[in-house]
C-alpha cells in the first residue's frame, strides 16, 4: 500500500517541478503585453497602462448613466483644483479629469488611473473651494493608492490564467476585469480604504494651501441629513456612517492639529444658472455631430458588469 | 477688534490672535445658535485650541448650540458656559450619527455657513444616479471626447492656484498614511 502511495507522490512531485517553470514562463509572457509597467505595476501586479484602460472605461460608463452638467466653466474650474490637489500627490502625472455629472445624488467616485466624478447633488451643498478641495482630495487619495485596483485583484479575474486566456483582447481583458471584480468585494477592506483616504485627503488638501478641514465639513453636512435622505442612498448603502469617519478622523487628528496650517478657504465657483446636463449634441471635440454612441458594449460574456460597485470615493466605495 | 472678539468669541487675547481671529472670522459664519449634541464626554475649551484652558466639561448626549466653527473647532453656547469643543466631539442637527432628524441638514447650513440652506423634504424620494443605472450603464464616447476637453495642464493648475494666493507646503500623512504610492492599505 505505501509504495503505490510514494510513486504517485513522487509523480506528483515530479509534476509541479516541470510546471512550475512554465508557469513562471507564461507569467513573463503575459507581462510582455504591457508596456510600460512601472514602480506602482510592481506593488499592485497592474500596469499604469491597464490602470488607465480600466478606469476609462468605468468613468465612460458612469458618464453613460449620469452626464456632464453642461457648464463648461465650472467644468474647468473642478480640473483646474482637481489638478493642483493631485500635483500634491504621489501620482502628480497622471492623466487626472474631473468633472461635475448631472444627478442630484450626493456622491462622489474615483476610478482607477485619475477620473473623478462629483455629483451635482454634493457639488451644490458646498459652501467653498476648501470643501471642494476636500471631497476632491478624498477621491485622489483612493487613485493614488489604487484602492480599486486592489480589490480587483482579489478578483479570480486578475489571476494569471485570466490574464493569459485574455491577452489578445484589451477592451475583454477590460471587460472581464470589470465585470468579475464586482462580483467578490470584500466590504472588510472597504472601511478601512475610506478611512484612509479621509486622512489622506485631508492632508493633500492642507498641502494644496487649503483649510485642512473642508472634507470635514462635508463629513459633518452627510452626518446631519436623514438617513432616509433618497440622495444619499447609495452613499450610506456603500459607506461607513458619516459620524463613524468623523468619529476616526478625530482620534487620527487630535495629536496633529498643531502641524496643520489653517490654509485657505476661498469662494467656490457656482454652476451656472440654469445649466442642464451636456448633450453630444454641442460642439463635440471631433466634430462628430451624431448622437452619443455606445462605443464598447459590454462583450457578450460578460455579465453584471457594474462601475457602482468598481467606483470608489468618498462615496463611492 | 471689539466686533472680531464678540464674533469668535475669544474674551481676552489679543495681538497677533485677535489678527488670526480676524481672519477667520471673514470666513466663517456668524454666530447663528444652531443645536449640536456632544457625541462623547468632551472638554469645553476658552479657545480653540487643545492646550487652551478647560471652562467645563459635558458630557456626551448634553446638548448646546453651535456659534461658530473654526477648523478643526466649534465654539458652542452650554448652559452658562461659551467655548470651543474639537469639531468631531459634536454633531450638528442635535441628532447625532444616525441623523434622524431632517432638521439637522438646515441646522448645520447656516452654522458653516451654507448659501442654500439644505432643505431634506425636497429630495426626499428622489431618484438620482442608484446601483441600477451604473449596471446598465454604456460606454459614452461623446461624454468622454467633453471630458478631456476639460482638463487642466499642470501649468493651468499653478495658475488657478497662484490667482487664488495658495501656496504648496510640505506636510507629512498622519500616522500610518505616511506610506507612498501602491503601498497596501492599513488602518489609520
Amino acid at each position: 500500500m505505501r509504495r503505490p502511495l510514494l510513486k504517485g507522490f513522487l509523480v506528483a512531485c515530479a509534476t509541479i517541478v516541470v510546471a512550475m517553470p512554465v508557469f513562471a514562463q507564461s507569467i513573463d509572457l503575459n507581462r510582455l503585453f504591457s508596456i510600460g509597467r512601472d514602480a506602482v505595476t510592481a506593488v499592485s501586479g497592474v500596469s499604469e497602462q491597464e490602470e488607465l484602460a480600466i478606469g476609462r472605461e468605468i468613468a465612460g460608463r458612469t458618464l453613460g448613466a449620469a452626464p456632464l452638467v453642461n457648464d463648461p466653466g465650472t467644468q474647468a474650474y473642478v480640473n483646474r483644483v482637481g489638478r493642483w490637489l493631485a500635483a500634491q500627490s504621489e501620482r502628480p502625472e497622471l492623466p487626472w479629469r474631473f468633472a461635475v455629472i448631472d444627478t442630484a445624488s450626493i456622491n462622489a467616485f474615483a476610478a482607477p488611473g485619475g477620473y473623478v466624478l462629483l455629483t451635482r447633488g454634493l457639488y451644490e451643498i458646498l459652501d467653498n473651494e476648501a470643501q471642494l478641495a476636500g471631497v476632491l482630495a478624498h477621491e485622489i487619495a483612493h487613485i493614488v493608492k489604487q484602492h480599486h485596483v486592489k480589490l480587483l485583484q482579489q478578483s479570480a479575474a486578475l489571476s494569471a490564467g485570466a490574464q493569459l486566456a485574455q491577452r489578445d483582447n484589451r477592451s475583454a481583458f477590460v471587460n472581464n476585469l470589470i465585470g468579475s471584480g464586482a462580483e467578490v468585494f470584500a466590504r472588510g477592506l472597504d472601511k478601512s480604504a475610506e478611512h484612509e483616504a479621509d486622512a489622506m485627503g485631508i492632508v493633500l488638501a492642507a498641502r494644496a494651501g487649503y483649510n485642512p478641514f473642508g472634507l470635514i465639513d462635508v463629513l459633518h453636512k452627510l452626518a446631519a441629513r436623514s438617513a432616509e435622505d433618497g440622495s444619499l442612498t447609495l452613499l450610506f448603502k456603500t459607506h461607513p456612517q458619516p459620524g463613524e469617519r468623523l468619529n476616526e478622523l478625530g482620534a487620527l487628528l487630535r495629536p496633529h492639529l498643531a502641524r496643520l496650517p489653517p490654509g485657505m478657504e476661498l469662494q467656490i465657483r457656482r454652476i451656472a444658472e440654469g445649466a442642464g446636463p451636456m448633450r453630444a449634441a454641442q460642439p463635440p471635440a471631433q466634430g462628430n455631430t451624431a448622437q452619443p454612441r455606445p462605443e464598447q458594449k459590454p462583450q457578450g460574456g460578460s455579465i453584471g458588469i457594474d462601475p457602482g460597485q468598481l467606483l470608489r470615493g468618498l462615496f463611492g466605495r | 477688534m471689539a466686533l472680531v472678539k464678540a464674533v469668535s468669541g475669544v474674551s481676552s487675547r489679543i495681538g497677533r490672535s485677535c489678527v488670526l481671529y480676524f481672519l477667520l472670522a471673514l470666513v466663517a459664519a456668524v454666530a447663528l445658535a444652531e443645536p449640536v449634541r456632544v457625541e462623547r464626554d468632551s472638554v469645553l475649551r476658552a479657545e480653540p485650541r487643545a492646550d487652551a484652558a478647560v471652562l467645563a466639561k459635558l458630557a456626551a448626549g448634553t446638548g448646546a448650540e453651535a456659534l461658530v466653527r473654526q477648523g478643526a473647532w466649534v465654539q458652542v453656547k452650554s448652559g452658562d458656559a461659551t467655548g470651543w469643543l474639537f469639531s468631531f466631539d459634536v454633531r450638528f442637527g442635535g441628532s447625532g450619527q444616525s441623523a434622524e432628524s431632517s432638521g439637522g441638514g438646515a441646522a448645520l447650513g447656516r452654522v458653516i455657513g451654507s448659501r442654500q440652506p439644505l432643505n431634506v423634504t425636497a429630495t426626499l424620494g428622489i431618484r438620482g444616479l442608484g446601483e441600477e443605472d451604473l449596471k446598465q450603464a454604456q460606454f459614452d464616447a461623446g461624454q468622454m471626447r467633453q471630458l478631456d476637453g476639460f482638463a487642466a495642464s499642470r501649468e493651468q493648475a499653478e495658475a488657478h492656484a497662484a490667482q487664488s494666493g495658495l501656496t504648496a507646503s510640505r506636510i507629512e500623512y498622519l500616522g500610518s498614511q505616511a506610506a507612498g504610492a501602491g503601498e497596501p492599505a492599513k488602518q489609520p
